[in-house]
């Protein structure tokens, strides 16, 4: 029996619960957007679709109707190919959990020190709230770290779960080949699971061309917000685009991007008419360091709160989750898999990889671009790749005089109180130092 | 104008001067650095500088030697200003294996792979073609302490060359792809010159530029790679490392997407084709520089234009900002 030790009745009734107390939870961040009175009107789509996944448990109804919808693949972590998934006819979710009731939930199911995006996985889909992680025909997880590689093996136990080999070493050979490999593999089994569900779509030469632009024209709109972010002061707060970025993971590629374009349009005719959004400059952020999923918002929100701008972030579920883009200058079936291996590979600056110097160069290019007054080091209990790099990037933005801040937290709402007395000291200080 | 399209421009110009120029009245020299054959025939529009090189130095005598070192100054010169620009964009034997290579990408041909570690195996090839066209010609004006050479093999690398059979042929002039019964010594270093000529043939149209790889005259224009005008200029600041230039490249060149301190990411094998530019996501990143002059940076907008077919549009408005 899937739900474990509880009967059917219990699960139904813990199940609901759950539903509630996440509907609850991410109203209330979806609200606080909403009522914003310099919200882009173009923002609206983008909280709609969140709103059906967390509040309302309907994704159906953006993704299309039930009967013209085709199959669902849930996706863990950014190096699984969209492309080849669309390419094969089918949508792709993205499951990785930000949610705090689930993680209190999956808290029972992994080790005590596994970190909260694996505990809060895990919490729901054992529970199936929101319904999306039902929703999946078969979830992929790549060779991340350890704890998203061990919740591959827990997962099985809810859907069918397919683990993509991932080479933690780029720049060789070798794991080029076999990351290839691997995706030629996913290609294969993406084809008979069409066959299976009775789908006649094959990826091939003209499938995949399309889905490839399909991709890169939600990483043109993707960049456009990117360089939206770089003025002063920013044309969307840290949470817009947060919002923006987060909806993709649950939307149409081909729908995103075209609410993307008219929000950036929107925020570009805006910057014409110098409608500003705040009247003194404030300290412009980095958040690097592991993810904030959506509903866990909790260090954006304080940073918000307490007077900085968020401008730019280094995390999968972010700004780097669409900034690269695969070079499709040969449009082989071949040549096309390849760019994938290696746009899905070389630029990904994930600290599972090593030697990972790519993202110490990365971070000082965005530091740079933005115009970054301060970083904030997000390390979520138990993530130890990014607690690991800690020292490196703390030691080139020493070198560059842009202070550090490190704040390890998990998806626990007890010490908000105490961030909060922290971050504000640091923004203050940011602010202070403007001044001088 | 679009540097791919630009450069399909000047290949094809320069194919019909160098192949058909004679019968307009140009000619261009004895001392071209790219494979522009002789054995085309009169209507050829310049020579290939080794062709003449081994001929010469087969002949003997100080009066020709320092006729070699005229054209070895021009040749010299011509290499210095262009480097192997000259094997990217002129090269008539280079444009047939691009040729070939999109009609690879149309047919859907899977390429072979060519690891670095393949591409160096073939550095002692390219030295033994060029060790080849300069030893033996000496050796057959001047034999010293050995048996006398066959005067038929004054030109060796000629016979082996793949553009002295493809080059003639696509003229026009399919006689030339024959086995030559002159002598045992030309029989046998033409039938191998026929294998070598449809291995590179089948070469080109498996791998991008696989004669490239092995081609003594390309190995003789990356020795002035030091000190020739053109180089390719990377911002390393604003590289991703993304490996879209290493998937681009038909040399396969690693170390431009690596580099992460030098600006010039120049190196012996490059060619300048501008593929790396053409397929580089960022701003500014890649661009070819002529004496510190930058011109065809890369641009995340062209990219996108050119590969995802999207248009940024309204660029008026954008420029605003």
């Amino acid at each position: 029996m899937i739900q474990g030790e509880l009967s059917e009745t219990m699960h139904q009734r813990h199940s609901e619960h759950l539903k509630r107390k996440i509907a609850a939870n991410a109203s209330r961040l979806l609200d606080a957007v909403r009522q914003s009175p310099v919200r882009p009107k173009g923002l609206d789509h983008f909280i709609d679709v969140l709103d059906n996944v967390y509040v309302s448990d309907d994704v159906r109804s953006h993704l299309g109707g039930k009967e013209e919808t085709p199959a669902v693949i849930g996706l863990y972590c950014m190096m699984v190919p969209e492309e080849l998934i669309y390419a094969a006819g089918f949508i792709p979710l993205r499951l990785c959990g930000g949610s705090y009731d689930a993680f209190l939930v999956g808290g029972d199911y992994a080790p005590r020190d596994a970190c909260p995006v694996v505990k809060a996985s895990l919490g729901s889909s054992l529970r199936g709230v929101p319904s999306v992680y039902g929703l999946c025909d078969v979830v992929i997880v790549p060779t991340t770290c350890d704890a998203k590689r061990k919740a591959a093996e827990e997962l099985s136990r809810f859907s069918e779960v397919w683990v993509l080999e991932m080479p933690h070493v780029k720049d060789s050979e070798a794991s080029r080949e076999g990351w290839r490999c691997q995706l030629y593999g996913l290609a294969k089994e993406l084809n008979n699971l069409g066959k299976r569900k009775g789908s006649k779509t094959k990826i091939n030469r003209s499938n995949l061309k399309k889905a490839m632009e399909l991709i890169g024209a939600a990483s043109y709109q993707a960049r456009r917000l990117f360089s939206l972010r770089k003025l002063s002061p920013p044309a969307l707060s840290g949470m817009e685009a947060s919002i923006a970025l987060s909806a993709y993971g649950f939307d149409r590629a081909d729908i995103w991007t075209r609410e993307m374009k008219s929000l950036n349009d929107e925020l570009e005719n805006r910057q014409g008419e110098r409608v500003s959004r705040c009247l003194q400059r404030r300290p412009r952020l980095l958040l690097a360091g592991s993810p904030s999923i959506f509903p866990n918002w909790k260090v954006p929100l304080i940073a918000d709160e307490m007077g900085a701008d968020i401008v730019v972030d280094e995390s999968c579920v972010g700004d780097r989750l669409l900034y690269d883009v695969a070079g499709l200058s040969e449009k082989t079936l071949d040549s096309m898999i390849e760019a994938l291996a290696a746009r899905y590979l070389a630029p990904c600056v994930c600290p599972v990889f090593t030697p990972n110097d790519d993202r110490l160069y990365r971070l000082i290019e965005l530091a740079g671009e933005f115009a970054i007054d301060g970083v904030i080091y997000h390390v979520l209990k138990g993530c130890i790749p990014y607690d690991f790099e800690l020292y490196r990037v703390e030691r080139i933005f020493r070198e560059r005089k842009v202070p550090v801040l490190r704040i390890e937290t998990d998806y626990t709402l007890e010490d908000v109180e105490p961030l909060r007395t922290r971050i504000e000291a640091f923004i203050e200080m940011l602010a202070g130092k403007e001044k001088k | 104008m679009k540097l791919s399209k630009l450069r399909w421009s000047v290949q094809s110009l320069a194919f019909v001067v160098l192949l058909f120029g004679g019968t307009a009245g140009i000619f261009l020299g004895f001392f071209l650095p790219t494979l522009s054959c002789p054995y085309v025939g009169y209507m050829r529009g310049g020579d290939c500088f080794l062709l003449n090189l081994q001929f010469h130095l087969a002949l003997g005598g100080w009066n020709v030697y320092a006729g070699i070192i005229k054209n070895f100054l021009i040749f010299s010169l011509l290499v210095v200003l262009a480097g192997r620009f000259w094997c990217g964009w002129i090269c008539p034997f280079g444009f047939i294996q691009d040729i070939l290579n999109t009609l690879r990408v149309t047919l859907d041909v899977k390429s072979i792979a060519f690891y670095e570690t393949v591409k160096k195996n073939f550095l002692p090839i390219k030295w033994f073609f060029l060790g080849l066209s300069i030893t033996v010609p000496v050796w057959i004006a001047y034999p010293l302490c050995a048996p006398c050479m066959l005067y038929d093999l004054s030109m060796p690398f000629c016979q082996l060359c793949p553009a002295r059979y493809i080059l003639p042929l696509a003229a026009g002039n399919p006689e030339k792809v024959s086995l030559n019964f002159k002598s045992a010594a030309t029989v046998v270093m033409t039938s191998l010159g026929l294998v070598i000529a449809s291995a590179a043939l089948v070469g080109s149209f498996l791998k991008k530029r696989f004669w490239c790889f092995l081609c003594p005259m390309g190995l003789l224009l990356s020795l002035y790679q030091k000190i020739s005008f053109m180089r390719l200029k990377k911002d390393c600041a604003k590289c991703t490392m993304c490996e879209a230039c290493y998937l681009a490249c038909p040399m396969n060149i690693g170390e431009v997407f690596r580099e992460r301190k030098n600006a010039d990411v120049t190196y012996g094998d490059c060619i300048f084709c501008g593929k790396c530019i053409d397929a580089c996501p960022e701003n500014d990143a890649l661009g070819f520089s002529f004496l510190g002059k930058t011109f065809f940076r890369s641009s995340a907008d062209a990219f996108f234009r050119n590969h995802y077919r999207i248009d940024p549009g309204r660029p008026a408005a954008r420029k605003k900002e």
